[in-house]
């Protein structure tokens, strides 16, 4: 092979060297794109046991794979999910956010109080401007001086309503079963808002007066033991109205049910009463180290040159470094709050930006797990000559692995055809195109999608090294 | 001289010979050798040996099969990694002098089949029911080997930032065979004392590519052109004592310092020995507090600066201490004569390829210095390793196993292992003929070219396609 594949311990952990895989992944495929990196790839793994399958698959997932042609990094990324089949049942090892967080919190409307479930007979103005609930205690909701605290809002049995601030709470029937009412948050003013002649109360509500309907932060709850293995990845639950305590079992429950990626069957195809056999395989995915960008978000929001805020925000994540970030002085932002974006989604919209002369950017994550950031090219750095991809010097590409996205394509076949008027960037020619995804498939093939249009465009199957003899 | 055809395990464990006539197992007529392509990528063979076996009554015919059948699941239990030894098949024509031997993966065989005794029938009972015929089918490695290795000398080495080692040089003959031969064993050392040697690279260059001694393994920087911002300085540490010394304009833009040409560093007659296709090693250094990008660009001098080649960019952040950096560095010097012979002109197109280093700095005042280049062969195979880890006496043992995988390993002198070494390997085996490989090492993340190392006695395995002959 052209090229080797090495097997890491996960980065979170001690990241040491484990195994080469080169000769074990058979099928292997990956992409690299102009924003974003390296992307996404998967092999089918070939070892010499069933035990051996099945240790690769409980224990590897999220260890950190590597591409390398004479030592230089092709590409990089993790194993991200594998996928057992073993006697006709398709087992499914998965670091998907949707299967696995470590890191959980809640965001709830702040709840009413409380509501007519007290079930007692209601009654309107048992003494002036005030409201009775027979089974209800009103005491944890009076305010004695100052603003009222609470307020409630009575549906009538006609749909209509009326609402007002609670004063101090009395006994009517029971100990503090009632309340008296004001119009105003002040209480300087005893009534209701609202026609309360000739209605009768169908339910209540009781709620606080600042607090009701604001959005509320259970705060993150974190597997650290979970965490030190495989890194942080945060999940927020999005919750309409809800107590504090509902978030937070809700927070608590999520976080024990993914904390860790559990391997569970998805398929099957054995038949009940029937024999079923089938070839043991493993076929593992792996994605680049641009994906765990996403895996935490950030909560605050801040305005600065496009170049200063990736270098910010790619600094906060765990994996990620900065590594040659091009000045941009193009003003940006990223919006945080109230609510909290993922860090990858932030550095990917600020890259699409462009500049301010309206020129277009790329970045991604390449080797080392370093992030680039540079404006797209202005030079053909390829061309394509008869169904072959030559380098500037209009040399064949004798290392396919090599070759990234994000560079400007001349077609030397293409209709001859000029500029339009005015224009004079190469962005203009008619027979040049920006590659903004490369594939590689081994041993040889490269695909090339060019940018805007959808699916692959160029197929490719280059000449490289046969070497030896 | 007399026919060979056998299967052994290991090199001198239990055998099975194919030539007992009547009193064991002969190989019949009609066996057709198969021959791998000439290719490193050929794929295993499947030979088909017709074999009949002749017992003196029941129990001697099950001895037989069970000879084979030992030797069978001796390969199964290698295969499957049980076993560290593993089952060859041997083979010598009637007038071939030298024997060759080819590692098999499995051995396969319908033992049941053709049960028949001396009338031809179907026999049930009897006394000549003890015969067996049996095609067997065994996959084996595309290549033969020498029954025995080669060894390859010792060198030692510590003044250089490149160097040749010639693997022919002991016992001073040429690698023979059709193909690559499997290199056994490539074991280095580290001889420096309180000096850890962590990172290797190797490329192999063989008469394919014009007379391999006369490849040139370092180019020095102050044999090139400099530009304006650029002047040779007296550097004890350099190799060669001399370094080129840039001097940045400003910050953040990207300058060219210096040009160097296939002429400028292998000499006005080396053309035909210096070009193919390398990876690039730069031996630079950055003062502390400064941070510099560097490139590598490829061309042919008198292009337009515009049209070069850009390899990629490396950062340093630097020291004071030299450092050896490997960018996205693979060009190839181009050597049009084979094909274009006798058109004008282009005798010049080798000679006139040319390198050119650009750098910014990116942080700090300092100054950039080039020391040199190193060009790694990749056109017929190359051997790099990272995490070595070898501290003094510590030895880093590459070698190729007859299965075709690949065994690396750092340790103590006749100790055990120290570290497990990242590799990055392709199509590593010697070439038929004369040959050496071009070496490059260094620390983990510095070059001192004092730092010494020795290439320890190794071996090799010549390999051939069919016949071995007298080679």
């Amino acid at each position: 092979m052209i090229f080797d594949l090495l097997l890491y311990d996960r980065p979170a952990r001690s990241d040491a060297f484990y195994m080469r895989l080169t000769n074990k992944a058979i099928g292997w495929q990956r992409s690299a794109l102009a924003v974003g990196g390296y992307d996404i790839g998967s092999f089918t793994l070939q070892l010499g046991s069933r035990a051996e399958l099945d240790n690769f698959y409980n224990n590897n997932l999220g260890y950190r794979i590597v591409e390398k042609t004479a030592g230089i990094i092709t590409w990089e990324g993790y194993i991200v999910e594998m996928r057992r089949m073993q006697m006709g049942t398709e087992y499914l090892h998965s670091l998907h956010p949707d299967r696995f967080h470590n890191k959980v919190k809640a965001i709830y409307s702040y709840p009413s109080e409380d509501d007519s479930e007290a079930g007692g007979a209601y009654d309107y103005d048992p003494s002036p401007n005030s409201f009775q609930d027979a089974s209800q205690d009103f005491s944890d909701w009076e305010t004695l001086a100052g603003d009222a605290t609470y307020r409630i809002v009575v549906i009538n049995s006609d749909d209509t309503r009326c609402w007002g601030f609670l004063g101090a709470a009395f006994t009517t029937t029971s100990t503090d079963d009632s309340i008296y009412v004001y119009t105003d948050v002040e209480l300087s003013t005893a009534g209701w808002n609202g026609d309360t002649s000739g209605k009768t109360v169908a339910s209540y509500t009781v709620s606080n007066v600042e607090l009701a309907g604001s959005r509320q932060d259970t705060g993150f709850t974190e597997n650290t033991d979970s965490s030190a293995e495989y890194g942080t990845m945060e999940y927020i639950i999005n919750l309409p109205g809800a107590t504090p305590e509902e978030s937070e079992d809700l927070r608590d429950t999520r976080l024990t049910k993914f904390a860790w990626p559990r391997s569970r069957a998805v398929q099957s195809a054995v038949i009940a009463g029937d024999s079923y056999r089938s070839g043991d395989s493993l076929h593992v995915m792996v994605a680049g180290f641009w994906h765990t960008l996403n895996w935490t978000h950030r909560t605050s929001s801040r305005v600065a040159a496009a170049s200063d805020l990736i270098t910010t925000v790619v600094g906060e994540s765990e994996f990620v470094t900065a590594g040659r970030i091009e000045d941009n002085s193009l003003g940006a932002k990223v919006d945080c709050d109230p609510i909290a974006q993922r860090r990858g989604d932030l550095i990917e919209r600020i890259i699409e930006k462009g500049d301010q002369d309206g020129n277009l950017w790329q970045g991604g994550v390449y080797a080392d797990r370093e992030l680039i950031y540079e404006q797209a090219p202005t030079a053909i750095d390829y061309y394509m000559s008869k169904n072959k991809l030559l380098d500037r010097a209009r040399s064949p590409i004798l290392v396919p692995t090599l070759v990234e996205p994000g560079f400007l394509l001349r077609f030397d076949s293409a209709p001859a055809g000029s500029q339009p008027i005015g224009t004079s960037s190469l962005w203009d020619d008619p027979s040049v195109g920006y590659v903004d995804m490369v594939e590689f498939v081994a041993p040889s093939t490269l695909n090339l999608q060019l940018y805007g249009e959808e699916g692959v465009l160029i197929t490719l199957e280059q000449q490289i090294f046969s070497g030896g003899a | 001289m007399a026919v060979v055809t056998k299967i052994q395990y290991g090199d001198a464990g239990d055998e099975v010979s194919f030539q007992d006539g009547d009193a064991g197992i002969q190989l019949l007529p009609g066996w057709l050798a198969r021959i791998a392509p000439l290719s490193l990528d050929a794929p295993n063979q499947i030979e088909e040996l017709p074999i009949r076996i002749t017992g003196s009554n029941h129990d001697d015919l099950a001895f037989h099969l069970k000879e084979l059948q030992e030797l069978q699941r001796d390969s199964v239990e290698y295969d499957d990694g049980v076993k560290t030894t593993g089952v060859w098949l041997h083979a010598k024509l009637n007038n071939e002098t030298g024997e060759r031997r080819v590692f098999t993966k499995s051995i396969m065989g319908d033992f049941a089949t053709s049960w028949f005794g001396s009338s031809g029938s179907i026999e049930t009972s009897g006394a000549v029911s003890n015969i067996a015929e049996i095609p067997l089918m065994i996959e084996r490695r595309p290549f033969w080997e020498s029954i025995t290795g080669t060894s390859t000398p010792s060198a030692s080495q510590g003044d250089a930032a490149a160097f040749l080692y010639d693997y022919t040089l002991s016992p001073g003959a040429d690698v023979v065979g059709d193909i690559g031969a499997r290199v056994n064993q490539l074991e280095i050392s580290n001889t420096t004392a309180a000096v850890t040697i962590d990172r290797l690279w190797v490329g192999i260059r063989s008469t394919k590519f014009g007379d391999p001694a006369a490849l040139v393994p370092v180019w020095e920087c102050e044999d090139g052109t400099n530009e304006a911002l650029a002047s040779d300085v007296v550097q004890a540490l350099a190799s060669k004592g001399i370094e080129v010394e840039g001097t940045p304009s400003g910050d953040d833009t990207w300058e060219k310092y210096l040009t160097i040409k296939t002429s400028d560093a292998v000499g006005s007659t080396a053309y035909t020995d210096n070009w193919g296709t390398f990876l690039w090693l730069l031996r630079w250094k950055v003062p502390s507090s400064s941070t510099f990008d560097v490139e590598l660009r490829f061309g042919f001098d008198g292009m337009a600066d515009s049209d070069w080649m850009r390899g990629g960019k490396v950062r340093l952040v630097g020291d004071g201490n030299y450092a050896v950096s490997s960018g996205r560095w693979i060009a190839t010097v181009p050597f049009a004569l084979n094909r274009f012979s006798g058109y004008p002109g282009l005798s010049n197109v080798s000679k006139t390829w040319a390198i050119q280093i650009w750098a910014r700095r990116t942080s700090g005042s300092g100054k950039v210095y080039f020391d040199c280049l190193m060009p790694i062969p990749l056109d017929e195979g190359w051997l790099i390793a990272e995490g070595m880890d070898l501290a003094n006496t510590e030895r880093f043992v590459f070698g190729e196993l007859p299965c075709g995988d690949t065994m690396e390993i750092s340790k103590e002198d006749k100790g055990p292992p120290t570290a497990r070494p990242e590799i990055d390997t392709h199509n590593f085996r010697y070439p038929p003929g004369d040959g050496r490989l071009v070496m490059a090492y260094a620390r983990a993340s510095t070059s001192v070219l004092t730092d010494a190392i020795d290439i320890e006695t190794g071996s090799y395995y010549p390999a051939w396609a069919s016949l071995r002959g007298d080679e």
